[in-house]
Formats: C-alpha cells, sequence, structure tokens
C-alpha cells in the first residue's frame, strides 16, 4: 500500500467518524416509570386506548390487548369511548438496524377530563438489545401498573 | 503510518463518545427574569421532581430530578412566587414529573420536545390547588454548536426553560382556591 492510499483512507476514516460525531446521539437501554402521588388507582377500571396519529394501529392493538389481560375494561379507536376512567396514549419511535423495530415507547395514562398525566411509563432499547413491540408494550404497561400502590 | 490512522480514528471515536455522557446543566434550564408574580402564592413550598434519569456515561443528554429541581427551585425564588424553596414544613408541595422527553436520534438541527406535569398541593389537608400539564420544544441548529452532543443539550435546556417559564407564568396567573 502506497502512502497516498494510507492518507486517503485514513481521511476517509476520520470524516466518517467525524460525521457520526455531528450527526448522531448516543446508545442507551432503559425502562422507567411514574405516578401522580394523588393518583387512586382503585377508581380506575377502564380505559379507552388513543390512536396516536400516523400510526397503523399495531402499537394500538398491543397496549389494548394488554390492558385487557391485565383486567382493565378497555375501549379503543375508533371505538366510542363511554366515559372510561382513564385516558391512554403513547408515542412509539422505531429504527432501522438490518430490519424495523422498536427503539422507544412511552405510554401516558391520563385524566380523561382534563388530559393531566396520571402515570407514565418509558422504555428505550437500541438495535443490539432490541425487544418485539409486544416485548415493548408488556415492559412499559408492567411498570407503570408497578407504581401502584 | 496505518497506525496513525488507526490512533486518528479511535481518538475521534472517544471523542464521540465521551461527549455522550453530557447532562443537562441546571443554570441553563432556570427561567429567564421575564416572569415575575405581582403576589407570592404562599411563604413556603417544597418541591419534588420524578420521572427523570441522571445521564450515563453512553447516554443522550437527559435531565436528572436533582438538576431539575435545583433549576425548578431557583426560577421560583427569582419569580418571587413563594418566599422560600425547600423549607420544612412547607405550605405546599409542589410536585414536577417528567412524562415524555422526546430527543432526535441523529440529524442537522435537533428538536426537543417535552411534556411536565406540574401540581401544587396544600400540606395542611392534602388539597390540589393547581396542576397542568405543559408541552414545550426547543430547536437548536448547526450555527449554534457543531458538536451534535452540544446541540442535544442545549435544545433539552431550552425545552425545559420554556416549560418552567410557562408553568410560572400559569401560576402566576392562577386564582388558588380557598
Amino acid at each position: 500500500m502506497n502512502i497516498a492510499t494510507l492518507i486517503s483512507r485514513t481521511t476517509w476514516v476520520a470524516a466518517l467518524c467525524a460525521l457520526t460525531l455531528l450527526n448522531t446521539g448516543c446508545a442507551v437501554n432503559r425502562a422507567t416509570a411514574s405516578s401522580d402521588p394523588t393518583m387512586n388507582w382503585s377508581s380506575i377500571k377502564s380505559v379507552h386506548v388513543a390512536q396516536l396519529p400516523g400510526e397503523d394501529g399495531s402499537t394500538k392493538k398491543l397496549i389494548a390487548e394488554k390492558f385487557r389481560a391485565k383486567g382493565f375494561v378497555v375501549t379503543a379507536d375508533p371505538e366510542v369511548a363511554a366515559q372510561p376512567d382513564a385516558l391512554v396514549t403513547y408515542v412509539d419511535k422505531w429504527m432501522w438496524d438490518m430490519t424495523m423495530y422498536m427503539i422507544e415507547l412511552t405510554i401516558v395514562v391520563r385524566d380523561p377530563k382534563s388530559n393531566f398525566p396520571l402515570a407514565q411509563g418509558n422504555s428505550y432499547h437500541t438495535s443490539l438489545t432490541r425487544k418485539s413491540p409486544a416485548k415493548m408494550v408488556d415492559e412499559v404497561v408492567d411498570n407503570i401498573l408497578n407504581t401502584r400502590k | 503510518m496505518a497506525r496513525l490512522g488507526i490512533l486518528a480514528a479511535c481518538a475521534v471515536l472517544l471523542a464521540l463518545l465521551g461527549g455522550c455522557a453530557s447532562p443537562a446543566d441546571r443554570a441553563a434550564m432556570e427561567a429567564g427574569p421575564v416572569v415575575r408574580a405581582q403576589v407570592p402564592k404562599g411563604d413556603s413550598v417544597q418541591i419534588t421532581v420524578s420521572g427523570g434519569q441522571a445521564t450515563g456515561a453512553l447516554d443522550p443528554s437527559s435531565i436528572a430530578d436533582a438538576d431539575l429541581k435545583a433549576a425548578v427551585e431557583a426560577s421560583i425564588l427569582k419569580a418571587g412566587l413563594f418566599g422560600s424553596v425547600s423549607r420544612i414544613p412547607a405550605d405546599y408541595t409542589l410536585y414536577v414529573r417528567i412524562i415524555e422527553l422526546q430527543r432526535p436520534l441523529m440529524g442537522g438541527n435537533f428538536t426537543v420536545k417535552l411534556e411536565l406535569a406540574w401540581q401544587l398541593i396544600r400540606v395542611s389537608d392534602q388539597k390540589i390547588m393547581f396542576r397542568t400539564s405543559i408541552r414545550s420544544s426547543h430547536r437548536t441548529t448547526m450555527s449554534e454548536s457543531f458538536a451534535a452532543v452540544t446541540r442535544l443539550k442545549m435544545a433539552v435546556e431550552g425545552a425545559v426553560k420554556e416549560n418552567i417559564e410557562t408553568f410560572l407564568k400559569e401560576l402566576s396567573a392562577a386564582q388558588l382556591p380557598d
């Protein structure tokens, strides 16, 4: 290998690293949840899952199924919510690394009248420790319900 | 020469990883001096923050509970909303919960979206005096900082600052129940 080729390759490696430095965040795994200190979980028997605008409904369906499995009476968009005790909203973020995967999911349990957040959970898993959407939903909802006193 | 190239690449990679551990700065999250209450809402308030996370060695910029608490305390004192903060026993407890912090993974301009839930409770009877959920966002461009880590940190700090300012304005204008 001659010197010109070596310098050229070194420049490319440095340029790629610099591009990464300038345009990307970092890797992290976490799972957190918290709830309102005045929240009365025993009064929440029914929830309505509102669909995230632009989402195809698959995450909404998983969340509805999870809450149903946990014993709640569940409705979900586009069903009409019949005065639920809580409204459930969510935000899912997807990334591509060989295949698409859900990198982050936030689920918020809200007061249906005021939209005030009563409890929330968030999970964030990058590519190497990725989880399926169903596992992500399981983890977030379980962590939210674990905040019950 | 090849070793030199690898060393250079490693140095840049280390700079990248080292820069990841850059938590939001508490002073940069404090509300500006524009907010000033006409009448204090009470003598004393203690502040409880939850839902935050310390920034780990490889984490993107996060908000630690202690840093947000310090920024809220300083902002409340500057605004004159309460006579003192963190004195126990206090007349009120202010609960601040980080509900959602949306940070971009990559890009040129970074926009961070934040939702904080604020709840003021009177200690004597545990009555909810005021509560609101505030969404804020802040965008930083490459002209503000060339390094992604700094741009992200600045966007997080800006979103928190805007959220605190909105809360102080809302609470300042609110008529608290008896």
